[in-house]
């Protein structure tokens, strides 16, 4: 299984640094969103990678595609900025640039990876709450997953 | 062309993180983490990552200006020469600078024959170094790691908007060892206040009175202060028994360290470092340290106040890094005169970071145009010495300490008044965007 950015979102304290690392690396297009869930904390919106990617499903002309290492990854020279993906995704982590016309994404620090290295924002994250690894060992986290779980399904509670 | 990698720190706190630059030959390519460095393990927050616009921004000042004019480096500093012997000038050394160019700029203000030199930056910071003077027998300053392995935090202010780095230590300390506390002080809910285990939400603009409320409870039996409690704790807007219970917890802990961080929003930010150090006094292993929002604050005022002495206080604050009517800057102002300045990235030189360590910067790129403060000051008195074995000497000798009566400044905190209670603001630069519309339960319940 291939590693993936993973946030506890108790220790996370809402600076924001991962935004500010992503826009560094990514010529200040921040690829990486960020959600307020009412006043109780603020998180980084990652690209999850699915398994079965429902913005390459969605996209018209191919930009959006499965990569052989398991990342999905968009072309820019195909992408024309029909905003499917920002639709279709479950996950909300895909933010439109209106100005450019188009939907940049996360492709997990392609140039860092490729050098050995871990992904910007994890690299930036001032708390200790971005973790790069391994999906099975994070979801078999249990400690780590409890509470974060239990915040965002308080919040989408509240919200039905 | 191989890439290489250059350390450098970041001084746009005074928590001093490291961070490291891509550099292809002479030019700097890209930020990178320095995930060796003791103080952030690579971490970074989103103001360090603005340290690579110091060196490669497209309008950095380059050639010195008269009246928006350029004009050759001799010319710009004879019109500086001209204007500070000419009647009262000022010189204004700002925090950003090193300990050489603060001795340098000391050393031309001797030159002069006057003492109107200030060191400039976040008028809070100032006012709060001016507490440090206040002698208190026993105080400590706290190390990094004092802040991770502490069992009690008590932290007054917004801190994890100044120095976010920091949220690693607190993380440790609150889900380090059961019954660790985080007390918060603030008016509002903050970053900080996420982690607290107890968040006194005190008035506005209160802090001075809440430490002296503390003090009251942890002094009674030693000293006679004229304070009652429920005053204080009416005043502050707190009920008596929850300032009773932090002061409890903080004086129970087995280590402790109360970390300040000064600002705008509060009252008196001398007398609430004084009552810091005097409350980490009161009971063992306790310690205090202030993060300023200038890198080199400390330094920078430890050599002007060693070298010149006493002063009064000036009758207008002067801006940041300002000559008089003209400014050494690293962008362009609406100054008379225009000097470029070289950055702590272009520059040697030792600055000396909230926890009283020295660090020691190279440079890690050829200067773009500019000169350091302490060239220009040095031209200006046409002498050669830089002083830097010097410099170190007088910072050994630490912050000049004058005798106070804590009686006196507790009768001071007493006056306090609330302040109006203000909209705080976005911690960053990018804005609340509206993504989470995007998630689906909201665009399933909402239309």
């Amino acid at each position: 299984m291939a590693k993936r950015v993973y946030l506890n979102l108790d220790l996370c304290c809402g600076c924001r640094s991962c935004a500010a690392a992503c826009a560094y690396g990514h010529h200040l297009q921040s690829l990486l969103g960020h959600g307020k869930l009412e006043g109780a904390a603020e998180l980084p919106l990652h690209c999850l990678h699915c398994e079965q990617p429902a913005c390459a499903a969605a996209c018209p002309n191919e930009a959006m595609q499965k990569q052989a290492d398991q990342t999905v990854q968009r072309s820019h020279f195909k992408c024309v900025g029909c905003l499917s993906c920002t639709v279709a995704c479950p996950f909300g982590v895909i933010q439109p640039d209106l100005s450019k016309h188009i939907t940049p994404k996360c492709d997990l620090c392609l140039d860092r990876l490729s050098e050995g290295e871990i992904p910007r924002c994890v690299a930036a994250c001032t708390s200790g709450a971005l973790s790069f690894a391994e999906v099975d060992e994070q979801v078999a986290d249990e400690k780590k997953n409890l509470a974060s779980v239990r915040i965002l399904s308080n919040f989408i509670g509240r919200r039905r | 062309m191989v890439k290489t990698l250059k350390r450098s720190a970041c001084l746009f706190c005074s928590l001093g993180c490291g961070l490291m630059f891509r550099t292809q030959g002479a030019e700097v390519v890209a930020l990178d983490y320095d995930k060796e460095n003791p103080v952030n393990n690579g971490s970074l927050c989103p103001r360090g990552h603005y340290n690579i616009e110091l060196i490669n921004h497209p309008q950095r000042l380059v050639h010195p200006q008269i009246k928006q004019k350029p004009v050759s480096w001799d010319e710009a500093l004879l019109e500086v020469k001209r204007g500070l012997t000419s009647g009262e000038a000022q010189i204004a050394v700002s925090c950003l600078m090193s300990n050489e160019d603060a001795y340098c700029a000391a050393k031309l203000a001797q030159s002069l024959g006057h003492k109107n030199i200030w060191a400039a930056g976040a008028a809070a910071d100032l006012e709060a170094y001016q507490g440090l003077k206040y002698e208190v027998p026993g105080a400590k300053t706290a190390t990094l790691e004092d802040i991770g392995n502490a069992e009690c935090l008590l932290i007054i202010g917004d801190i994890l908007t100044r120095s976010p780095v920091l949220s690693k230590r607190i993380n440790r300390v609150k889900y380090g060892k059961r019954g660790n506390r985080i007390i918060v002080i603030d008016p509002d809910t903050t970053h900080t206040s996420w982690f607290a285990t107890e968040h006194l939400r005190i008035r506005p603009g209160m802090e001075a009175l809440a430490l002296a409320g503390l003090l009251k409870v942890l002094l009674e039996d030693k000293e006679k202060l004229h304070l009652s409690l429920e005053t204080v704790a009416e005043k502050v807007g707190l009920p008596t028994e929850k300032l009773l219970q932090a002061a409890q917890s903080f004086s129970s802990a087995a280590s402790g360290c109360i970390i300040f961080s000064p600002g705008a929003d509060k009252q008196r930010n001398d007398l609430i470092q004084y009552f810091a150090r005097v409350l980490s006094t009161t009971s063992a292993n306790k310690r205090s340290i202030t993060f300023y929002s200038f890198g080199n604050c400390l330094g920078v005022n430890i050599i002007l106040d060693q070298l010149l002495g006493d002063r009064s206080a000036p009758a207008q604050p002067a801006g940041n890094s300002r000559l008089g009517n003209a400014v050494a800057d690293y962008f362009a102002t609406s100054a008379d005169t225009l000097l470029p300045l070289a950055s702590h990235l272009e520059n040697q030189g030792t600055y000396m970071l909230a926890d009283g360590r020295i660090e020691n910067l190279e440079p890690i790129a050829p200067k773009v145009g500019g000169r350091t403060l302490g060239e220009i000051c040095l031209a200006l008195t046409g002498s050669q010495a830089r002083g830097a074995n010097e410099v170190l000497e007088i910072l050994n000798r630490g912050v000049p300490q004058k005798k106070v009566e804590l009686a006196d400044l507790l009768g001071q905190a007493r006056l306090l008044e609330p302040l109006a209670a203000s909209p705080r603001e976005e911690i960053t630069h990018f804005g609340n965007n509206q993504l989470v519309k995007n998630f689906f339960w909201y665009r399933v319940n909402n239309g």
